[in-house]
């Protein structure tokens, strides 16, 4: 079920790859058009959440909206794990935050 | 009204507007729906009645309608306070479903004294020339929404700040430096490229960083505000900072 809510957001245009990561990096789930490899992909995104939790002194939910040149990268934290995004650099960012959102409250009703 | 100015067109936004309102009373809100769809149809400019569609959408819990309607209606009108706090809103997922009318009619009158308040403050927002590094952030924060604005350089140290919340300029810009910094490097063993941009979305309010080779610009919001229609002001304010420093 989890596998068909991340499918949902993958279908969507201009996102490439999505990954569902518990809080110590490991992957619950991951669907994805684009091959990366995902266990340097988890470790990276728990390392950075993680680091902005440590540092900022945060512990309710948080989302970062990377922009970079040939991809954006969007992370959505929740208490019990990461929902995480590539996509496409000039996707609309606005919607998939929109969405990731709603994927948000679909996963952890489903965990 | 009509070519021979005797009696009210049927298509005018103003009628269309009273006839939508009337069936929302009511409680017909599909007839309003598809009233205010034609409504758009007829006058597509006028940004009322995408408005007050995108808001029966959200009080029926049609997020994905609304979301599409209020995103037409920020192609017309960018900095449109109504329409960036609905979409806000909707993307931080804050609006509850209402479906009593008077809570439609209760968020209009809002809504309205947030429009006049708007235009207002849409008038004071232009950007003026400025001489000092400080003139350049406290412009910005005239801008409604943005809180504090800090320049730092690549090893994190402070350049300027101007902030209008309690908060240690230092060792805030240096926090959020060496965590733009860990994204940077994260984002090269990624393969996605350098990284330009990044927002925070946090629980206390929002912060954007841009970054060049030399500066990384810092600028934190309240919650309420909507990221994408700040970009675009917030990036002039950074390359008038590269500018005025003469750096890369």
């Amino acid at each position: 079920m989890i596998k068909a809510i991340i499918q949902k957001i993958v279908s969507l245009d201009g996102i490439l790859s999505c990954y569902i990561i518990d809080r110590e990096g490991e992957i619950i789930e991951y669907v994805g058009k684009k091959k990366l490899d995902e266990f340097i992909v988890s470790a990276i995104i728990a390392s950075i959440s993680q680091e902005l939790s440590t540092q900022m002194d945060i512990k309710n939910n948080f989302s970062i909206t990377i922009m970079a040149e040939e991809n954006n990268l969007f992370i959505v934290t929740h208490k019990d794990f990461v929902l995480a995004v590539f996509t496409d650099p000039k996707i609309d960012t606005g919607k998939i935050r929109f969405e990731l959102r709603k994927g948000v409250k679909a996963i952890s009703e489903e965990l | 009204m009509n070519e021979e100015g005797l009696r009210p067109d049927v298509n005018s936004l103003d009628v269309l507007i009273s006839l939508a309102d009337l069936y929302i009373e009511n409680g017909l809100f599909d007839e309003a729906k598809d009233l205010l769809k034609t409504a758009i149809k007829e006058n597509n400019e006028k940004i009322k009645p995408y408005c007050k569609l995108g808001k029966i959408y959200i009080s029926q819990g049609e997020e994905d309608e609304a979301f599409a309607v209020l995103k037409e209606a920020l192609k017309i009108s960018p900095e449109n306070e109504e329409v960036n706090q609905l979409l806000n809103s909707l993307e931080a997922g804050e609006i509850e479903v209402v479906e009593e009318e008077k809570e439609i009619e209760k968020t209009d009158k809002i809504e309205k004294k947030k429009e006049e308040k708007g235009r207002k403050e849409e008038r004071a927002i232009k950007l003026e020339p400025v001489s000092t590094l400080g003139e350049i952030l406290k412009n910005l924060l005239k801008i409604k929404g943005i809180i504090g604005a800090i320049v730092v350089d690549d090893i994190g140290a402070l350049i300027d700040a101007q902030l209008e919340l309690p908060v240690e300029q230092e060792s805030t810009g240096a926090i959020i430096s060496s965590i733009y910094d860990k994204i940077g490097y994260s984002a090269l063993d990624l393969k996605i490229g350098k990284v330009s941009k990044v927002f925070f979305e946090l629980p206390g309010g929002n912060i954007i960083v841009l970054g060049s080779k030399s500066l990384r610009f810092i600028v934190l919001t309240t919650k309420n505000v909507l990221l994408g229609g700040l970009e675009d002001i917030v990036m002039e304010s950074f390359y008038k900072t590269i500018a005025f420093l003469g750096v890369e």
